[in-house]
């Protein structure tokens, strides 16, 4: 009896070790930075509209604006959004009528009067730009640290942009790049020129109320659409929010009925090239929308990408692990910022981890 | 020996002052240098200004993005909030500019 009553003790005290909680589990493996491959700086988690989980590290706040990257992508496209709900522009509009003071750029091939927002909303102006960061063979060569950090491409990134050569029609070549979706901010720029320094706030941040965002501008004053956001993990769910409502905010319709299926729709100027030219497209992992990512396989878009999300997820990705991901099936955000600069962050297990989070808690 | 030495040093700085005034003359295409400085420089500031971060942590975060990024001598200014890189001992200094709250760090 002695034994047994020993052995019971010894067995609980080692269960009682040795048991993880979900919670535990999802923390250990998004925020333990053991092996120095990636590192999360903040985790925002919100479910039926109440934040869940919410943690920072590495000095950063609640209310610090976090570099974006790419997930300036989503937002540039959200003002698009905007711009068209409030009449100002139409995705068929070219972007030869818009912009003033390139006639050069334009004149260099007929093919780039054709270019409409519709082309660019699809990563689909044609241009021959090279997105390719540490990675690029020769940096000289990339296009987009050039756009970003050149001496002269970075003072009018417009300019720089349109001097790129074309690889085809207008709307038929399809290439993930920075420079197509700056060039919605150019457009931006033209379309409210009394505007042109605040534009971001009237359309959209005093909108929903997000107070700490930052968004840089080159020299000429094109705010730089593609990239260099930053903002708050709390601001920037509130644009998650805004995707969940269909494009209404607090009772407030402020994107056009319909907008928010054609940006997280299959993107259709790769749609055409995956049937007819695969080889020809920029490989990435998962299927485009229109400035937003899909939880589809991108060789395979029927399929998900990820089996541990549902499959209407869709997200906002940026360099070194920037995330917006937002679920409508299970009403549910995700902001995860870091600095995955020697790895990145194994989604489908964070995906996996996340859900066993909400499941065992009841949320 | 030495005037050897010497004589290699002065034609590699030769030419690599003449691959960099050929560089600069091509319009839109910047020399590893130039991207180097201007991107450290811009990440240093937005670093600083924006997510406002110790200038210790920000000298490692504006590191490592490009390997030539290990040759960087930034100049903080916190009075005109500016940052200036400079590469080694080459010709290539870029300057990033906080221009408030709102629009962050501009290269200029």
């Amino acid at each position: 009896m002695k034994k047994l009553f020993l052995s019971t003790l010894i067995l609980s005290f080692a269960f009682s070790n040795s048991y993880e909680s979900s919670k535990q589990l999802m923390e250990n493996y998004i925020f333990s930075n053991e092996k120095k491959s990636f590192q999360t700086d903040a985790l925002l988690i919100i479910r039926d509209g109440k934040t869940v989980y919410e943690k920072y590290v590495k000095g950063y706040k609640s209310t610090t604006p976090h570099y974006a990257w790419s997930v300036s992508k989503a937002m540039t496209g959200t003002l698009i959004g905007r711009a068209i709900y409030e009449g100002d522009l139409s995705l068929d509009d070219r972007l030869s009528d818009i912009l003033k003071g390139y006639d050069e750029e334009f004149a260099s091939d007929p093919r780039k009067k054709d270019i409409t927002v519709d082309h660019i909303m699809n990563w689909g102006s044609s241009l021959n730009y090279l997105e390719e960061y540490e990675e690029a063979e020769k940096y000289t060569d990339s296009s987009v640290l050039q756009q970003l950090y050149g001496k002269n491409a970075s003072k009018d990134m417009t300019r720089y942009l349109l001097s790129h050569d074309m690889v085809a029609d207008a709307g038929k070549a399809w290439r993930y790049t920075t420079g197509d979706t700056t060039l919605l901010t150019s457009v931006l720029k033209d379309v409210y020129p009394e505007d042109q320094d605040n534009y971001p706030w009237t359309l959209l941040f005093d909108e929903l109320q997000m107070e700490n965002v930052t968004w840089e501008r080159d020299a000429s004053g094109t705010f730089v659409g593609g990239s260099h956001l930053f903002v708050s993990a709390r601001d920037l769910a509130k644009v998650g929010k805004l995707y969940l409502n269909d494009g209404v905010y607090d009772g407030k319709r402020l994107l056009p009925e319909g907008y928010v299926e054609y940006s997280t729709g299959l993107n259709s100027v790769y749609l055409e090239n995956l049937k007819n030219d695969p080889d020809s497209m920029s490989k990435k992992a998962q299927s485009p929308g229109r400035q937003w990512w899909l939880n589809r396989d991108f060789y395979n878009p029927t399929l998900p990408l990820y089996k541990n999300a549902p499959k209407d997820t869709f997200m906002a990705v940026g360099h070194w692990g920037q995330l917006l991901i937002v679920i409508p099936s299970e009403n549910l955000i995700i902001v995860r910022f870091g600095e995955d600069r020697k790895a990145r962050i194994d989604r489908e297990k964070m995906f996996g981890l996340i859900f066993d989070f909400l499941n065992e808690e009841g949320l | 020996m030495k005037t050897l030495v010497k004589i290699i040093t002065i034609l590699s700085l030769t030419l690599y002052v003449g691959a960099e005034i050929k560089m600069s003359q091509r319009s839109f295409h910047s020399s590893l240098t130039d991207i180097g400085s201007g991107s450290s420089s811009k990440q240093m500031c937005s670093c600083m200004f924006v997510m406002k971060q110790s200038e210790k942590f920000c000298r490692q975060f504006s590191k490592e993005v490009l390997l030539i990024d290990i040759l960087n001598r930034h100049k903080v200014d916190l009075e005109n909030k500016t940052i200036t890189t400079t590469i080694g001992f080459f010709f290539n200094k870029r300057q990033a500019k906080f221009m408030g709250e709102k629009l962050g760090c501009t290269l200029i």
